[in-house]
């Protein structure tokens, strides 16, 4: 006995040890994520990775890009125009004029765009070795495409050109590093409008009701139309107008209700961004609008009073102007301990000092805390009317069509036959109150500031606005430094900056 | 893994029936043997022959020699007989009876064959009473140490006899004795003392220290080495050194303790977050958690498990060290250099911390003891913020400020002021002059309790012992409904299982239970209690007229600061951690022990926003529930050897092997809009929310390792100690599972040397040098290619789910290995009046292991790479000198570190930002320079600014030099080039202290005792958080924002003198070293002042010790910094405070 025991004890710790080194499984485990080699197998992985591509643009949150936070893509847009102002210093730098080449806020969007494309780039080509049905995936990957042609169009809006990356294989392999150059003009307008014209002809002009927001034939017309609008290609722009007329949308009756949520999907709406109170990403546009003290039914609904509209766009309607119900600039409430209600107007209402009230999207009764239900509208059938009218109106004059379509326009806001002769008695005038109509009709929906550019006004509105700091070269937002710096020099920064 | 666990088992079994045989009494054995020795088939011979050649050896040796050679198994009463005790042998083919004959006698002990058995007695034990000895008298005494505690088994031996005895638990003794006899008096540890008898009955006798032979030992990476034998860089930090009272974790205790060792506090809120790092951080871009943690063998996790509060508030940072309790630790051992960590590998480039919590000791008397201690906190400084007069003044000269600038007049501009509608304030004198203010600050805040009991029982028999332990801490903070508590119980036993079998366990648990607050410095709507009532206009008052709580309309974002405490937020964190040892030493010096265990730890947070709070009213209340659960198993086995050779060359080898498990995973849910605030998170499914929120995770990791270690040392003189590490990580790519980490290490104790014998001065003496590399493999799953959900889209009416990549695969990401050089010097003076140890170290750290930036346009921007290399520099010093010894005892302790980080290589893809350098300083302050502030002077008549890059400058703004610029290519080309843009920005150096200090002082008196700690961080500059919104941005005056007091030293038209920027909006808004202030501080960390009782007759019996002690905590700090507090300072920083404390030791 004795010894051998111990002996055996050795070897028996020897042999539990061995037996751990054998059983020792060092291969990853990840319970939670999805590793590459069991993606794309099916359609339903391409469904959830085209729904990715649509992610920047939900409204809910202030990185994304129709958000109704102060440094949004869209927000942007508004605040550099005469349409916008902001009760709160929180980006005067933007409103007056006063960025240069290092304000994060205004560069920040080249980053993100450039990146959404090569995300789009990636999934078209993921998309071709997917095995499924061929028309389904034709159109995913026309989805996936149109969302690429939008997001190199959004580039061209707040930049001019950029470097992005249409090859698969580039990105494939990050770690050889390529040094992009912006492309020239016609070389980037020609990427955008390929994407879109193919898009396009994919696309269907609509969805069942769970598929309401993809793109459709009408929205990468919409996007189609902005481009040609901006590059002063009457002809083509006009041709893309007739083709969104092709396909059955429709000005609603009252323009309030263009974005309410009881007239939720209407017809008139081309593209939106849809919106959910609880449940998924909501629009904070409300909540960023209303000041304390204003009359809301739902009082769930926060109010942080951030943006305003100057009062002098306000003074650009008319009497009678039915879009002044949803830009308030007075209004009947009833003050605190009060019995009778009292008349709230810029000159005894603290929060109409500043400006009037942009309640473009009227409450949705489910709203609570910052998230109401109201799609954002990005693109609808009243903005198509009016870049055809001005289409026309550039090509041929003030014909009798150009001049009809602004009427429906006037006519849905208890404006009939209202529009001044002196205004249709030449191009001039009537591009001039074209102008004047879309900032009314489509305030704060982001389209003023190309308006503005587009008629080489952008500028002289600031100045009117008193902002003496706005200078030419303004039209374009700088590009970020760390792009120039990491292509070696190969991207040239804007002019001017 | 589990068969083999079951094979262990059942070893385990074999082993205890077996030799349960050699635990058994003497007694009990014989009866034993005899049913045994039945089925012994050998026969045996007492005139078997044996050859023994070694001159002097110890009896467990000769026994084991003879067991060998023989079939024979000794028997004895481990108690009776003194296995270490040498005997000189040298037998060469002796017989068995007459080797024991020579060796056996002159110890005093016979011995008898039974059949193989040989039964070993002590002489003295025999009743049957071999040794007769004549003119026998008794005596009797007691036997204490220096503090006169009772001695448990202290020798007493008849010089020059073999006759004597050992003290009983009591420290008393009994012996007949020679009226002419000599006793000596001896135990390990203590000097041997001989009084003579003569005509004494009673002999007491209090034992004095034998200061050399009770050196410290101190605990290294897997074992312990005494600490004249340490090669590595390693500080000690013993439990009595720490402060007591009003500490919730052992990182508020650390600060300035441990040369080498950074600890800063993160928040000065309950259990508030302690950063602790070792030597600099030069490793972990990729994360740097700190120091492996090991207590009592087992590497613990310090993940934060506090699962988020799944609202729009933050609470505040925690430290993941609350569940320990401090009273539990018997040592910290502080491993920095290579040397030292390498045994741990992988994790351990930014140092070990190796924690040993307390222990019986065999043999040791059952001790209760009792601390106690009460503490009153009070708030010492928060940011002063403007009264409601001077907010609504302000206000009014911000607006007036802009009225001028907007319209061109005065300073601004050649306006004419009778073009321009006159100015109207908006508060008017009579609202200023009524205005009544409101405290916010005042409003939120309380005085701090914080209530702590220890209790716990020691002992040991001779087998087995045992430390037993409770605590309940309970702080209540200095913010209203802040605090944490905690309540901890630990078990360690241990039993020796005969000679070869010793095993123990340790067992703790605990659950730190967190009141939170939302404390988190967030803007606007997601402003915490403290920045919500820094934001708050001081004119208004907390509740309105119908008692609701008021909202400011002028913030509507806002929510009123005091209805942010109606939130509940609960957080409670358990942990149990369980390890079990078993050491076989199967043959003298050879040690196996296997040491599994397990820790658990779960983390629940249960939150309620209530409708009385602004958001709370908007959701309906907002009610979340989660939990947080994390486990590692480990399982470690190593071998130990222990030899000496020729008396001079010492050897020791280990080995091991260890596996640990990881796992977390977690859940959590949430909703909103219920119909009462009444069942906060007790009742979710009663929401309304159409999409409640539900989220889980889950995620595992393994990690194997293998390592040795070798310490040859000859003569106490030259000592040589290597080590080896493998590790094999889950988290890697194939290519690079494994990565390996060697070390060495030289010592040369020059004391020893004959050289040194002469001299007087230096009492001790030891160069060491070490070289050596650790790894850094803390990455979490960021190596592999990831697609996640969460991309998600509205499409129609409902929500689906989007799937993108989100991670970037690198199959030939590596370990990061940090390779360091250490020289040290260990010395003493004066007989060890003064000792220390000076280090100095450098450290490179290659393959550093974080995200690596990608070409921009890349969906994804970083992929986790070997990026690079980084270096470490740095000096220590630790000192301790008695001053003052005796009655009056004095001595000092100070502490000093310093390190210098930086970068030393650049992966050639390096996105180089233009102000950077391959080589900077980590931490790095990269700014723009400021040049003063524009004044009036600098105008041009039209209102634009003469600086050519800052023409819409305004006077009153920071003025900012225009250094560089960029040629065609983007290079930096020196000169201005009328641009403001980041050719501008200069390297600053690092914003990391330059030199960390710790200075403490005890005093002692007959019973008190008084002990004073300073601790300081020098060579800092900081920017006031605070200030970078409460002054930086005084034009959010006129949104309502209140302002700090500062804010009246603005520059203005009519104070052109002032010394912070205008309230104009400043579009060149940049970081600057503008606001860069001295932060060096030297804070009184704490003055302690005991008073032990001295013994009262009779009471002793009870009470054997019984100090009181007051202490008071940060009762000042020397600064010039302006902000909360120089160390822990965020934009709502929570206040720090002055802790008194009045505390009670008893031992019964």
């Amino acid at each position: 006995m004795k010894r051998l025991i111990l002996k055996n004890t050795i070897s028996l710790l020897a042999v539990c040890s061995l037996g751990l080194t054998s059983c020792l499984d060092l291969d990853p485990v990840v319970n939670d994520k999805i590793i590459p080699e069991n993606y794309f197998q099916n359609e339903d992985d391409a469904r959830a990775a085209v729904t990715a591509v649509y992610r920047p643009f939900i409204a809910g949150w202030s990185g994304s890009i129709f958000s109704a936070h102060v440094a949004s893509y869209l927000m942007e847009s508004n605040l550099v125009t005469d349409e916008m102002g902001l009760t709160r210093n929180d980006l005067e730098v933007v409103e007056r004029f006063l960025w240069s080449s290092t304000e994060s806020n205004v560069t920040k969007h080249y980053t993100n765009f450039i990146k959404h494309v090569s995300r789009a780039t990636l999934l078209m080509d993921d998309l071709q070795r997917t095995p499924m049905n061929e028309t389904r995936k034709q159109e995913l990957t026309a989805e996936v495409q149109c969302a690429r042609g939008l997001y190199m169009f959004m580039l061209y809006d707040f930049y001019g050109t950029a470097g992005v990356v249409t090859d698969p294989e580039v990105l494939r392999n990050p770690e050889n590093e390529i040094f992009l150059e912006r492309l020239s003009k016609e070389e980037f307008v020609k990427l955008i409008e390929s994407d879109l014209k193919s898009a396009a002809s994919v696309l269907p002009s609509t969805y069942a009701t769970n598929d309401w927001g993809r793109f459709t034939k009408g929205a990468a017309y919409a996007i189609l139309v902005k481009l040609y609008m901006q590059e002063k290609r009457w002809q083509d722009a006009e041709a893309a107008c007739r083709e969104i007329m092709k396909l059955g949308y429709d000005l609603q009756s009252s323009y309030s209700s263009v974005f309410s949520v009881e007239n939720a999907k209407n017809n008139e709406i081309i593209w939106a961004i849809p919106c959910l109170a609880e449940g998924g990403e909501g629009n904070m546009w409300l909540t960023h609008i209303v000041p304390p003290g204003y009359p809301l039914a739902n009082n769930k609904i926060q109010r942080w009073y951030v943006h305003n509209t100057p009062w002098s766009f306000y003074d650009k309607y008319e009497k009678g102007d039915d879009r002044l119900n949803s830009l308030v600039g007075e209004f009947k409430y009833l003050p605190e301990g009060a019995t009778d209600s009292v008349l709230a107007t810029r000159d005894n209402f603290e929060h109409l000092k500043k400006g009037a009230l942009p309640i473009k999207y009227p409450e949705d009764p489910k709203q609570t805390t910052e998230y109401s239900g109201n799609d954002v509208v990005v693109h609808r059938y009243a903005d198509v009317l009016l870049e055809l009218a001005e289409a026309i109106n550039e090509q041929n004059g003030p014909t009798g069509e150009a001049i009809s379509y602004v009427e429906q326009i006037r006519a849905r806001v208890g404006l009939p036959n209202s529009i001044p002769a002196a205004v249709t008695a030449n191009k001039e005038a009537f591009r001039d109150f074209i102008l004047d109509e879309r900032g009314r009709e489509l305030f704060c929906e982001g389209h003023r500031r190309r308006d503005l550019i587009r008629h080489d006004k952008l500028i002289t509105t600031a100045h009117e606005e008193g902002y003496t700091t706005a200078q030419p070269h303004m039209v374009l937002f700088p590009i970020p430094q760390n792009i120039i710096d990491e292509s070696q020099g190969k991207i040239k920064q804007n002019p001017g900056y | 893994m589990k068969k083999n666990l079951l094979l262990f088992v059942d070893f385990i079994k074999d082993i205890e029936i077996k030799h349960l045989i050699r635990i058994m009494r003497l007694s009990v054995f014989l009866i034993l043997v005899s049913i045994f020795s039945t089925h012994a088939t050998i026969s045996n011979s007492q005139n078997i022959r044996i050859t023994i050649t070694e001159k002097t050896i110890s009896l467990d040796k000769l026994i084991n020699e003879i067991e060998q050679q023989t079939n024979y198994l000794f028997v004895y009463g481990e108690n009776d007989i003194d296995l270490q005790q040498k005997v000189k042998v040298d037998a060469r083919n002796k017989p068995i009876s007459e080797v024991l004959d020579k060796t056996l006698k002159n110890l005093g002990i016979t011995y008898e064959f039974s059949k193989n058995y040989i039964s070993l007695r002590r002489i003295d034990a025999d009743k049957t009473g071999v040794a007769v000895l004549q003119q026998t008298r008794k005596v009797s005494g007691v036997i204490t140490d220096v503090n006169g505690e009772p001695i448990i088994g202290a020798n007493i031996l008849v010089k020059g006899t073999v006759q004597g005895t050992t003290t009983d638990l009591d420290g008393n003794y009994t012996l007949e004795v020679p009226s002419n006899a000599v006793l000596q008096f001896s135990y390990i540890g203590y000097l041997t003392q001989e009084v003579a008898v003569k005509d004494k009955a009673i002999i007491n006798v209090s034992m004095k220290e034998d200061t050399k032979s009770l050196e410290e030992v101190v605990v290294i990476g897997y074992g312990s080495v005494k600490k004249s034998n340490l090669t590595g860089a390693i500080t000690q930090v013993k439990a009595e050194d720490l402060p007591q009272a009003g500490n919730m974790s052992l990182g508020q205790m650390l600060t300035g303790k441990a040369a080498g060792m950074q600890v800063s506090l993160q928040s000065a809120q309950p259990g508030g977050g302690v950063w602790m790092q070792i030597r600099g951080n030069a490793s972990g871009g990729a994360g740097n958690k700190g120091p492996l943690y090991v207590i009592d063998g087992f590497p613990i996790s310090t993940e934060n498990m506090e699962p988020g509060s799944d609202n729009r508030y933050e609470s505040g940072n925690k430290s993941p060290l609350n569940n320990l309790n401090p009273a539990d630790i018997a040592s910290i051992e502080i491993l920095k250099d290579a040397s030292a960590t390498a045994i741990y590998g992988a994790r351990a480039a930014n140092g070990v911390v190796l924690i040993t919590t307390k222990r019986g000791k065999q043999g040791e008397k059952p001790k209760v003891q009792y601390s106690g201690s009460v503490s009153f906190q009070k708030r010492v400084k928060q940011i002063d913020m403007l009264d409601a007069q001077g907010f609504m003044a302000e206000t009014n000269r911000v607006l007036y400020e802009d009225y001028l600038s907007d319209n061109k007049l005065g300073v601004y501009g050649n306006t004419d002021p009778s073009t321009v509608a006159p100015f109207s304030p908006k508060y008017s004198n009579d609202q200023i002059a009524n205005a009544q203010t409101t405290d916010w600050l005042g409003a939120v805040e309380r005085n701090g309790v914080i209530t702590q009991h220890n209790l716990s029982l020691t002992g040991g028999t001779d087998k087995t012992s045992y430390y037993i332990s409770g605590n309940y801490y309970d702080h209540q903070g200095v913010v209203k409904n802040n605090g944490i508590q905690r309540y901890s119980g630990r078990a360690n036993f241990d039993q020796k299982l005969g000679k070869y079998i010793k095993t123990g366990i340790n067992f703790n648990v605990s659950q730190v239970k967190s009141d939170n607050v939302a404390l988190g410095s967030g803007q606007n709507e997601n402003a915490g209690v403290i920045r919500a009532a820094m934001n708050a206009n001081p004119s208004l008052p907390i509740y309105d007229e119908e008692g609701k709580y008021t909202l400011d309309p002028d913030q509507p974002y806002l929510a009123n600061a005091v209805s942010l405490l109606e939130m509940t937020d609960e957080s409670t964190v358990n942990q149990l951690l369980g390890n079990f040892y078993l050491i076989v030493t199967p043959f003298d010096g050879l040690d196996v022990k296997m040491n599994a265990g397990f820790q658990q730890e779960k983390g629940e947070r249960n939150t309620y926003v209530p409708k009385t709070t602004l958001y709370g009213q908007k959701a309906g209340g907002e009610a979340s529930k989660a939990y947080s659960n994390r486990s590692s198993k480990l399982f470690d086995l190593t071998a130990s050897y222990t030899k000496t050779f020729n008396e001079v060359h010492n050897f020791s080898a280990m080995a091991g092997y260890s596996y640990q498990h990881f796992s977390s995973n977690g859940f959590n849910a949430g909703n909103s809009r219920f119909i009462t605030d009444a069942f906060k998170w007790n009742n979710l499914a009663a929401g309304e929310n159409t999409k409640p929120s539900v989220g889980s995770f889950g995620s595992e990791e393994v990690l194997g390792s293998v390592f040795a270690r070798v310490n040859y040392n000859y003569a106490d003189r030259y000592l040589i100690s290597a080590t080896m590490r493998g590790d094999a990580s889950s988290k890697f790519a194939e290519n690079h599972k494994w990565g390996y980490f060697p070390s060495m290490a030289l010592a040369w104790r020059m004391i020893n040397e004959s050289f040194m014998q002469e001299q007087e001065i230096v009492s001790d003496l030891k160069w060491r040098v070490s070289l050596g590399q650790t790894g850094n493999s803390n990455i979490g799953n960021n190596a592999l290619a990831l697609y996640s959900t969460g991309y998600n889209y509205n499409f129609g009416d409902q929500q689906s789910i989007g799937v993108a990549q989100s991670q970037l695969a690198n199959p030939n990401l590596k370990w990061e290995t940090t390779t360091e050089l250490n020289v040290g010097l260990d010395f003493g003076f004066f007989q060890n009046r003064i000792t220390g140890s000076m280090e100095f170290f450098t450290r490179r750290v290659d393959d550093l292991l974080d995200e690596k930036v990608l070409m921009q346009y890349n969906p994804i921007s970083k992929v986790m790479a070997n990026i690079g290399a980084k270096g470490s520099k740095g000096f220590e010093l630790g000192i301790n000198t008695r001053n003052l010894i005796g009655e009056f005892s004095w001595s000092t302790d100070v502490v000093f570190s310093l390190y210098r980080d930086r970068w030393l290589e650049r992966n050639p893809q390096w996105k180089k930002a233009i102000y950077e350098n391959e080589k900077d300083m980590l931490n790095s302050y990269y700014l723009y320079i400021s040049d003063g502030l524009v004044q009036p002077g600098d105008m041009n008549p039209d209102g634009t600014c003469k600086l050519p890059h800052m023409p819409n400058a305004k006077p009153g703004m920071i003025k900012y030099k225009d250094l560089n610029g960029r040629d065609e290519d983007g290079n930096l080309m020196e000169g201005p080039d009328g641009k403001l843009d980041d050719a501008d920005v200069v390297y600053l150096g690092t914003k990391t202290s330059k030199f960390y200090l710790g200075f403490g002082n005890t005093f002692a008196y007959k019973g008190f005792d008084l002990n004073i700690f300073f601790y300081g961080y020098l060579g800092r500059q900081l920017e006031n958080p605070a200030y970078d919104w409460y002054l930086k941005r005084s034009w959010f005056l006129k949104n309502g924002v209140n302002m700090a007091t500062a804010v009246r030293d603005r520059w203005a038209h009519d104070n052109q003198s002032g010394k912070y920027p205008t309230s104009i909006m400043n579009p060149y808004d940049r970081s600057s070293d503008f606001w860069l202030e001295n932060a060096n501080f030297l804070r009184c960390k704490n003055i302690t002042l005991g008073y032990t009782l001295p013994k009262i007759k009779n009471l002793d019996k009870v009470i054997q010790n019984l100090r009181v002690y007051g202490d008071v905590q940060n009762p000042f700090i020397i600064t010039k910094y302006s902000g909360v507090d120089p160390e822990m300072d965020s934009m709502a920083a929570y206040p720090t405070q002055l802790t008194v404390s009045f505390g009670v030791d008893i031992t019964f």
